[in-house]
């Protein structure tokens, strides 16, 4: 600068007490606010990062709260299987080891009151459980599984038996067992109650099957019947019919017997439909009679034709026995299989809530499982559901009614016969496996509580260090600020100073 | 000894006194204007005077003094170079100034660091727009733990608060925009007035240095205003003389803009604004947005236009027939012309249907495009349109031009029978037997006659008309030449076109023929005007003696410049920036043809569509989660039997379609090859069912076999179609442009609002579109939907400028959260106002230290006005004491010399 001028100072010095003064200014808002930045501008990646966990905060308390919620309804869940734990455990000084110290001494009560007694402990028994497991948190269902606004256990009766249903579905339902045929395929019944291909319903498992009478024919394809004289009629004449059993020999057999010195005349024949000669020892014959076949026949499931429907298994040929109980109306057929694919459903319901595991969806819009936690808690998961191989329900309420209905079912003073005391035995062997059960999944759902009391810790730690991470990129360090804020005063004190002097000196002040 | 006056150094004495007088004068002016803006330092300019010569024979010892000094002028102190730096670095001074004022403003709406309420956690500084979406997050998974009417009215306020603040946040950005415009055409007014300003004190300077005047003062003020010029315009200044006649010359000043544009081929960026007495104007031609007056009419006619957005008050097409367009009849119907039809013409009494838009807010709306910048013609104060007219003389030979003429024959003796006409120019002649009128001519007269005749009525001042010499040959052709030599087109050129008449008899043409004008058998030149610039080149001919020159001279005109989108810098380029800038919302013609870096600068309208892109970002999403089918629990979809259970619930089954499988084929990569064998290694035949959850190419195959049906007649959406037809649909959209319609298409964060039918309960939120079991099963707290409503919020999308502007430069903005792209648009922001401040501290520090510098120079300092002040008044002193001591010694010369002896 070859001249410094008045106006040349004076507009540096302008400048610079104005930059002194910002400088001052931004110093003394550092300390106001408490805070390093006050607009993305003055440091954007900051800003965007102290964003970034500020949402990670707000979303980790979000979590924080469902995580306790959940938690909480996990409490009160231990709580109530506690209690259905205590009512069904089998070791010593239990209620149900007492209940069945009792029963075993209650066997033998002459007069029944004792069994009167054990028939509304048992239905006291069951209908407790229940209520544990209908139990809310808030005003949710605790074990409805992802139905937690209705009830999810509820007793119906039907037929006069209490029957548990879950979410509207008999706990009990199962497939039912039908009757195949030798293909394997299933014995379908005609709206008539005749066994027809074409027919919708079904014959139960459990109907009973009978060898049918295997008769023989001759040659000339005529049913052989036997006379009263033990002789083949090769008409209707005779009195009963030959069976396939009956043992035969042969024309050298025969030729054998003759020369062995028995009595031709003790022996009958035909020719077979091979044309084969057959003897028969007049005392094998074995043989039914017409009344006897005909009341066999007469209580038989036949076919669309009329005649018996012969079924035909492993080589051997039966009849149905005619029982209308033992079909199976399609509707209610396809009801129970419903039925059960609903149980298989429910059994595998889960409802994901975000406790921080990094809830996500994949590109299909589906959850990502891992990255949530299921809270459902489904009471058949707990109590047993449908039917053991052995046609017993598996259910823990089930099998305590069944108990119940057991000892209901010895009248008043008689005595327990051996079949319903050996009845009664298997099924408390049955509870005592439904109890096992229950235990696992009771300790399963032990450790997802214990699970979530350490989310909850870990949580609380998160949304702490969360805090703690924005505070270190938004907050000031005080002293830092407080020091800075002094010198930037300081500084523009002194501006404000050198100014004074600026503004006082100049030669004309020394003119004369 | 030569002679020496009397009195001479009483003249030296008092020429000291005077110049001393001046130096004091010039020393008090600087320190009275030691605080005027723009005033420069003067300075005395004084030389030494001597009267009188020297003689060619003087005496040895005949030495001349001096007479005293002289006062020449008065200057200023002023460095040019300065001037121009500082006039540079103010440019840049302005348009990050300006810039970054514009950039604050935004970030005063849109940045909420710091900001937000004590949501009860003593957490402050959550933000306000970041903290609601979360806030919505929250209602959301209460809805989807219990998705209750009472939840479903919470998620709704939430969703409205939010739309509340994505309104408040465009209104406030559109009404910074609006005063953003104000600022622009202030700006302009404000330039304007500075050359305005600066062409008058040209032309007062100009004037004053004609007679003599410097004229300081008004060059104080006339840099004054070019300082301030400069920091709205990139400008450079130009002095050069001006010939004003008789030997004198006076500085003329120009101004143009400093050749910013990075274009080398773009020229409109060194326009001129000033050249000397002659100023022009900064224009922004406007069209404003019109309303569409037809918007929600029930005009028969206009169903299919009437809610149609049309941004140009072009004529409205005919939505059926787009070549043609639409007009309203008197009697309110409509209708359509084809404008390349003219047998089809607008009915009288039709008026034409005209494109507006159909939102009020638009049609206050400036259209961005036009922010282009104008510059006038310059004209002086008398709006005297400034031209520049240079001619030139080049000898064309002494060869003598032939004259362009035009031969033309006359109706020969047979074709003038009685009733015949002759067309000349505008008088119809009729050959008559008898003629009786003055536009009759006899039958019978003579060729001589008829020749003369017309060549009497032809004559004018661009040609001679006379008969063809060779009258025997040619008795009855006329000879028209021209006035000046050219060719036809030299002639035509200067408006002198072929003889100004049509000449034909009975209508039969007459054939001119064309006898050609050159020189030396060349084509002369013809007379040009570039339309681009403007330029005239004019040629004439002058003949001195024997010998012909041509004058060329060359005529510039100032014209009307439209200024490319990078052809200046300043505070007026960071409000157009600020005004039409996009960023990656430019569509891809701009990139190609007007500002390859337009995708990188960002004014208000890139905040504003960034801001637009999330709102509807944000209400597709939600829109498409909030509607569908009800399925079952294996994805099939369902039909209402229109049966009811025993408990009266409705009985719902599969589709018919989810139950029976289509064939399709897939090729080798398992995409969708067609229904029949495409024959392709590795294709195959496969099957599949209607489902929600069916693989791509099973969906590809149900669309095509939809769309398939009835020539696309039945199920024209495709799967879509075909589920609305016959599905259970569930929900509705929950976001609209108004809160009282469901209008989904062209959201905006400026509109979004809660839809009509969530708000009035038409439908909610869908908790979940599974009926398990056909409703059998109810699962109460497993709300699927709503659990995808709630991990929606934190899902990354993609943002797609296209979604806003269909040709935008880029089709990715951004990948994240709804959070994240606010964050995102805050960061840019926040990193753009960073890169500005450090500019505009850079460029202020500079101008600070030139315009110090400059002061160095040109201002006024006191020390040294206390020194001029002394040395004056020393000065003057030592004059007075010299004309003293004169005085003394001619009294002693005078009263005292001689008198010895008396």
């Amino acid at each position: 600068m070859i001249r410094a001028t008045t106006g040349g100072v004076l507009r540096n010095y302008r400048t610079n007490l104005m930059n002194s003064f910002i400088r001052d200014n931004k110093a003394r808002e550092t300390v106001l606010t408490q805070r390093v930045f006050n607009s993305y501008a003055e440091d954007p990646a900051a800003a965007a990062k102290a964003f970034r966990l500020r949402k990670s905060r707000m979303q980790a308390s979000s979590q924080l709260d469902v995580c306790r919620d959940t938690w909480h309804k996990y409490q009160g869940a231990y709580a109530c299987l506690q209690k259905v734990s205590e009512l069904i455990d089998t070791e010593n000084g239990s209620d149900l080891a007492t209940l069945k110290d009792a029963t075993l001494k209650w066997l033998n009560d002459p007069t029944g009151d004792a069994r009167t007694q054990l028939s509304k402990v048992l239905d006291n028994l069951s209908d407790t459980i229940i209520q544990n497991m209908n139990q809310t948190y808030g005003d949710d269902f605790i074990f409805a599984g992802a139905d937690g606004q209705n009830v999810p256990f509820e007793v119906k009766d039907v037929d006069g038996h209490k029957q548990l249903y879950y979410r509207g579905v008999p706990v009990d339902a199962a497939v039912p067992k039908v009757l195949e045929d030798g293909t394997g395929a299933a014995v379908k019944v005609d709206d008539n109650g005749n066994i027809d291909p074409a027919g919708e319903n079904y014959l139960s498992a459990d109907a009973e099957l009978t060898e049918a009478p295997k008769l023989v024919q001759d040659q000339g394809g005529q049913t052989l019947m036997v006379d009263a004289n033990g002789n083949l009629t090769h008409d209707t004449t005779g009195t009963s019919y030959l069976l396939g059993g009956t043992p035969t020999l042969t024309q050298d057999e025969f030729d054998a017997a003759k020369a062995a010195g028995e009595d031709p005349n003790s022996f009958t024949s035909y020719t077979d439909a091979d044309g084969t000669g057959r003897f028969i020892r007049k005392s094998d014959i074995v043989s039914m009679s017409q009344d006897e076949y005909q009341e066999i026949q007469n209580n038989v499931m036949t076919d669309g034709t009329g005649q018996p429907y012969v079924l035909t298994k492993d080589g051997k040929d039966y009849y149905v026995t005619k029982n209308d109980d033992n079909v199976i109306a399609k509707a209610d057929y396809d009801k129970s299989c419903e039925d059960v694919e609903k149980l298989d459903y429910l059994m595998k319901e889960k409802r994901f809530v975000d406790i921080g595991l990094g809830l996500q969806e994949d590109e299909n819009g589906k959850l990502i499982e891992s990255s949530a936690f299921n809270e459902a808690l489904n009471g058949l998961t707990f109590l047993g559901y449908g039917l053991d191989e052995d046609g017993d329900p598996k259910n823990v309420y089930s099998i305590v009614q069944r108990l119940k209905e057991i000892s209901e079912s010895v009248p008043s003073g008689g005595e327990w016969t051996t079949e319903v005391y050996d009845e009664f035995h298997r099924l408390v062997g049955k509870l005592e496996t439904a109890a096992d059960q229950y235990k696992t999944q009771f300790t399963n759902q032990s450790a997802a509580t214990t699970k979530l009391e350490s989310s909850v810790g870990l949580l609380e730690d998160n949304v702490y260090n969360l805090k703690e991470q924005y505070s270190e990129l938004e907050d000031v360090n005080m002293a830092d600020a407080i020091t800075s804020f002094i010198w930037a005063e300081y500084c523009y004190n002194a501006a404000l100073k050198v100014g004074n002097s600026i503004l006082s000196q100049s030669l004309m002040d020394y003119l004369q | 000894m030569s002679t020496m006056g009397t009195f001479d150094a009483f003249t030296s004495a008092r020429l000291g006194i005077y110049a001393a007088q001046h130096g004091l004068r010039v020393t008090g002016n600087n320190v009275s204007n030691i605080n005027t803006v723009g005033y420069t330092r003067q300075r005395l300019d004084q030389v030494s005077f001597k009267a009188g010569a020297y003689d060619r024979y003087r005496s040895q010892l005949d030495n001349h003094v001096g007479s005293g000094a002289l006062v020449m002028s008065i200057n200023q102190v002023r460095d040019p170079y300065l001037d121009v730096r500082y006039r540079n670095v103010s440019a840049d001074v302005g348009y990050h100034d300006k810039m970054l004022d514009g950039l604050n403003h935004i970030q005063s709406i849109l940045d909420e660091v710091n900001k937000g309420e004590d949501a009860g956690d003593n957490e402050k500084g959550d933000g306000i727009l970041h903290a609601q979406i979360q806030d919505l997050r929250d209602k959301l998974l209460a809805f989807s733990k219990e998705p209750t009417v009472s939840n479903n009215n919470l998620v709704r306020t939430s969703a409205s608060i939010l739309c509340g603040m994505f309104n408040d946040y465009a209104r406030r950005l559109d009404t910074l925009y609006q005063e953003t415009v104000e600022d622009f055409n202030s700006q302009v007014t404000e330039i304007n007035e500075c050359l305005t300003n600066i062409r008058d004190l040209n032309r007062e300077i100009r004037d004053c240095e004609i007679y003599g005047d410097n004229a300081l003062e008004l060059r104080d003020e006339r840099n004054r205003q070019i300082d301030a010029l400069s920091h709205y315009l990139h400008i450079k200044v130009i002095y050069t003389e001006e010939d004003v006649g008789c030997g004198q010359k006076v500085e003329k000043l120009s101004i143009y803009l400093d050749d910013e544009n990075p274009d080398p081929k773009m020229r409109t960026d060194d326009s001129m604004l000033i050249d000397g007495v002659f100023g022009s104007q900064l224009t922004v031609p406007e069209e404003r947005v019109v309303l569409n007056p037809y918007f929600g009419s029930d005009v028969a006619g206009l169903e299919g236009v009437k809610n149609f957005l049309y941004l140009t008050d072009q004529p409205l097409e005919d939505p059926n027939d787009p070549t043609k367009f639409l007009y309203l009849l008197e009697d309110g119907t409509v209708g359509s012309y084809d404008p390349t039809d003219a047998t089809t013409p607008i009915p009288d009494g039709a008026t034409a249907i005209m494109q507006g838009t159909n939102f009020v807010e638009d049609a206050a709306k400036v259209d961005n495009d036009i922010f282009a910048v104008e510059i006038s013609k310059l004209l002086d104060v008398n709006n005297k349109e400034w031209t520049e007219r240079k001619s030139q003389y080049d000898d064309v030979g002494d060869d003598a031009f032939t004259n362009y003429e035009i031969e033309l024959t006359l109706p020969g003796a047979t074709d003038r029978a009685d009733g015949k006409t002759l067309t000349v120019g505008e008088r119809v002649f009729t050959f008559k037997d008898n003629p009786t009128g003055a536009d009759e001519i006899s039958s019978g007269i003579s060729d001589a006659e008829l020749t003369d005749l017309i060549a009497r009525n032809l004559y004018n001042s661009d040609y001679t008309v006379r008969a063809h010499p060779d009258t025997a040959a040619k008795p009855t052709t006329l000879v028209f030449t021209a006035r000046q030599p050219g060719s036809a087109a030299a002639l035509a050129a200067q408006g002198i076109g072929q003889p100004g008449v049509t000449i034909d008899a009975d209508g039969t043409a007459l054939n001119a023929t064309f006898m050609g004008m050159s020189q030396d058998g060349k084509d002369l030149p013809a007379n040009e005007k570039d339309d681009d610039t403007g330029v005239e080149t004019l040629y004439s001919y002058v003949k001195y003696g024997n010998e012909w020159k041509q004058v060329t001279t060359t005529v510039k005109h100032t014209y009307e410049v439209a200024l490319d989108d990078n052809d200046t810098r300043g505070s007026l380029q960071a409000v157009r920036e600020l005004l039409t800038e996009n960023g990656q919302f430019t569509t891809k013609d701009t990139v190609a043809n007007v500002d390859e870096n337009a995708a990188s600068k960002r004014g208000i309208p890139y905040y504003q569509k960034s801001l637009d892109l999330l709102a509807r970002e944000f209400a597709k999403q939600y829109n498409q989660l909030n509607q569908g089918f009800a399925v079952d629990h294996k994805g099939n979809y369902l039909q209402d039997t229109g049966k009811v259970d025993e408990d009266g619930k409705p009985i719902y089954k599969p589709l018919p379609d989810c139950t029976t499988p289509l064939t399709y084929w897939v090729d080798a990569d398992g995409n969708f090859a067609g229904f029949t064998n495409p024959g392709t290694a590795g294709a195959k035949e496969v099957t599949a069912t209607l489902n929600r959850d069916m693989s791509a190419s099973a969906k590809e195959a149900f669309e095509a076999h939809y769309k398939a049906q009835n020539g696309g007649a039945d199920y024209p959406n495709g799967i879509d179609s075909y589920l609305e037809k016959f599905g259970i649909s569930m929900g509705g959209p929950l976001f609209s442009t108004r809160n009282d319609n469901n209008e989904t298409e062209g959201i905006t964060a400026g509109n979004i609002s809660v839809s009509q039918g969530w708000t009035d309960d038409v439908f909610g939120l869908v908790p979940k579109f599974e009926l398990l079991f056909g409703g059998d099963l109810d699962h109460s707290t497993q709300n699927t939907n709503a659990d995808h409503m709630v991990t929606m919020i934190d899902k990354g999308l993609v943002y797609n400028p296209q979604d806003i502007v269909p040709d935008a430069v880029s089709s990715s903005m951004f990948t994240g959260d709804f959070g994240d792209m606010f964050s995102r648009i805050n960061t840019v922001l926040g990193q753009d106002i960073r890169a500005n401040q450090i500019d505009l501290n850079n460029s202020y520090i500079q101008q600070v230290e030139i315009d110090t510098n400059r002061d160095g120079v040109s201002g006024v300092d006191l020390n040294d006005e206390a020194m001029n002040m002394m040395q004056y008044q020393k000065a003057m002193n030592a004059a007075m004491r010299m004309m003293t001591v004169v005085d003394e010694v001619l009294d002693r010369l005078i009263n005292n010399t001689g008198v010895a002896g008396r």
